[in-house]
C-alpha cells in the first residue's frame, strides 16, 4: 500500500470495529471494550463487501435489506392541521371530488362551501424494509443457536464411544453432503444436492430422535438407584444395571450430538436456498422434541452426565445445552413477523468460574411459574411432536 | 429473577440433578456399589477359605481324640 501522500485517489475508508467482552477479576463484572479491526482486516472485509455478487450469494438477507432501503417510494400527501384533521374525523368537512369520484386537495363543508386548501407533504416510504431486518434477525437467531449446536457437538465428540456408529455416520454423512452440495457451482444442480443433503440429515436426526427416547427412559428407569439396590441388582440379575446405565448415557450424548448435526443440516441447508421459513420449521421441530423429551430441564441432562464417571463427566456441555434448550424453544415459539427479542441475538457466554448459581431464565416468556422445577413451554401455533409407540 | 442453588455430588462434587434422592452422583454411587461388592467377595472368598481350613482342623483333632 502506497502512503497517503502518494495516493493520487483520496476514499473514505470506514473503520471496523468489534466488541470483546472482558471479565474484570477485581470488580467481578463482565465489561465491553470495542476495538478496530487491524487495517489489513478491515481493508479485505470492505473490499468483499465491494463486490455486490458475492455479497448476494454469502448475504442473501443482507443484500435484501440494502435493496429494499435503496427501493423506496415516494408519495405526496396531505398535510391537514389538527383542527380540520378533527372536523374529517368528525364527519363535518369532506375531500371534494373531481368527476371521476378521485381526491382533490381541497375541503369543503356539509353544504358545498369551500373551507381550506390542503397542502401537500412529500414521503419517502420503505415498503419492504420492516420485514426484511425482521428477515436479517430471523437469521442471526438462527445462526447463533447453529454454531451453539456445533460447539456442543464437538464437545460431545471428544467423550464418543464406539456404539450405534451407523445411526451417527448417517448424520455425519448429511452434514458432509451440505458441505460438498454448497460448493457446486451450478446453481440447479446445487440446490438439487443441499435438498437431498436435507433429507439426509432429517432422516438421520429421526432416527437418532427415537433411540435417544429409549435411552432417556432406561437412564430414567436406573435413576435415583442407592447402592444396596445395585449391589441387590447385581446379584439378582447378574448384569450390572449400573453399567448398562452407564452405557446408556454415552449413547445419549451421541444421540444429542447426532440429532444437532441433522439440525444443523436441515437449518443450514434451508438457509442456504434463502428459505428461512423452513429453517425456522426445522428449529421449531427440534423445539418440541427438546420439550417432549424435557431436555430444557436441567436435571434430564443432569441425569445422563450423572451415569459417567468423573472424568468423562461435561459440565460444559450441560450448561451450553441448557442455553441451547431455551434459545431454540423460545424462537420455536415466536409467530412469523413477531421481532426477534434481543437476547436470542448475543453470542451465548458460559457461565462464569465460581459462579455457583444459575437462573431460572425468567426472561422467556413461554416459560411458566419459577417455583415450579417441571416447567413447561406454551408453544404458540404449532402441532406437537408425538412419540410413536 | 429466580436464583437456585446447584446440587453438587458429595464425592465428586460434579453436579447432581436437584430431585436425586441421594446426595451423590449415579456414577459415584455405582463405583461405591463396586468397592462393597468386592469386599463382600472377598469376605466371603476369606471366610469360605476359614471354614474349610476349622473344618480340616476339626476332622484332624477330632480324629485324634477319637483313637
Amino acid at each position: 500500500m502506497r502512503p497517503i501522500g502518494a495516493q493520487a485517489v483520496y476514499e473514505p475508508a470506514p473503520q471496523l470495529q468489534f466488541e470483546i467482552e472482558r471479565w474484570d477479576p477485581r470488580t467481578k463484572t463482565m465489561g465491553t471494550r470495542r476495538v478496530d479491526f487491524t487495517p489489513e482486516d478491515n481493508r479485505k472485509i470492505w473490499d468483499a463487501f465491494k463486490d455486490w455478487t458475492w455479497v448476494r450469494t454469502v448475504f442473501p438477507a443482507f443484500a435484501e435489506v440494502v435493496t429494499g432501503m435503496a427501493r423506496s417510494e415516494k408519495q405526496w400527501v396531505a398535510d391537514i392541521p389538527k383542527y380540520y384533521e378533527k372536523l374529517l374525523d368528525e364527519g363535518q368537512i369532506f375531500f371534494n371530488r373531481d368527476k371521476m369520484g378521485r381526491l382533490l386537495p381541497d375541503l369543503k363543508g356539509q353544504h358545498g362551501r369551500f373551507v381550506q386548501k390542503v397542502r401537500l407533504k412529500e414521503t419517502v416510504t420503505m415498503p419492504e424494509l420492516l420485514p426484511n431486518l425482521q428477515h436479517l434477525e430471523t437469521q442471526a437467531a438462527l445462526a447463533m443457536i447453529m454454531s451453539q449446536l456445533e460447539n456442543v457437538q464437538e464437545q460431545i465428540a471428544q467423550i464418543r464411544g464406539e456404539l450405534q456408529q451407523d445411526r451417527l455416520a448417517k448424520a455425519d454423512a448429511a452434514w458432509d453432503q451440505l458441505n460438498q452440495s454448497l460448493k457446486i457451482t451450478d446453481g440447479r444442480r446445487r440446490e438439487q444436492a443441499i435438498m437431498i443433503a436435507i433429507g439426509a440429515g432429517t432422516e438421520a436426526k429421526r432416527a437418532l430422535m427415537r433411540h435417544l427416547h429409549g435411552c432417556l427412559n432406561v437412564i430414567e428407569g436406573n435413576a435415583d438407584q442407592n447402592e444396596a439396590q445395585l449391589i441387590f441388582g447385581d446379584l439378582l440379575k447378574g448384569k450390572s444395571k449400573k453399567e448398562r446405565g452407564k452405557i446408556e448415557a454415552r449413547m445419549a450424548y451421541d444421540d444429542i450430538a447426532g440429532i444437532l448435526n441433522g439440525v444443523r443440516v436441515e437449518t443450514a441447508g434451508h438457509m442456504a436456498l434463502g428459505d428461512t421459513d423452513a429453517a425456522r420449521r426445522a428449529m421449531k421441530e427440534f423445539a418440541f422434541f427438546i420439550e417432549t423429551e424435557q431436555l430444557d430441564d436441567r436435571d434430564t441432562i443432569l441425569r445422563i452426565d450423572s451415569r459417567l464417571p468423573v472424568e468423562e463427566k461435561r459440565p460444559d456441555i450441560v450448561d451450553e445445552f441448557d442455553a441451547i434448550a431455551q434459545r431454540t424453544i423460545q424462537l420455536g415459539a415466536l409467530s412469523a413477523g413477531q421481532s426477534i427479542p434481543e437476547q436470542l441475538l448475543v453470542a451465548y457466554r458460559p457461565p462464569q468460574d465460581g459462579k455457583d448459581d444459575y437462573s431460572e431464565k425468567d426472561d422467556i416468556e413461554t416459560r411458566a411459574s419459577t417455583d415450579d422445577v417441571e416447567d413447561t413451554v406454551e408453544a404458540a401455533d404449532i402441532e406437537p411432536y408425538k412419540e410413536e409407540a | 429473577m429466580s436464583i437456585r442453588k446447584k446440587r453438587t455430588c458429595a464425592t465428586c462434587g460434579a453436579e447432581i440433578p436437584r430431585s436425586a434422592k441421594e446426595d451423590r452422583c449415579d456414577a459415584c454411587i455405582a463405583a461405591a456399589a463396586d468397592k462393597k461388592m468386592a469386599i463382600a467377595k472377598i469376605g466371603a472368598a476369606l471366610m469360605g477359605g476359614a471354614g474349610v481350613v476349622v473344618g480340616i482342623a476339626l476332622k484332624l483333632f477330632g480324629g485324634g481324640k477319637g483313637k
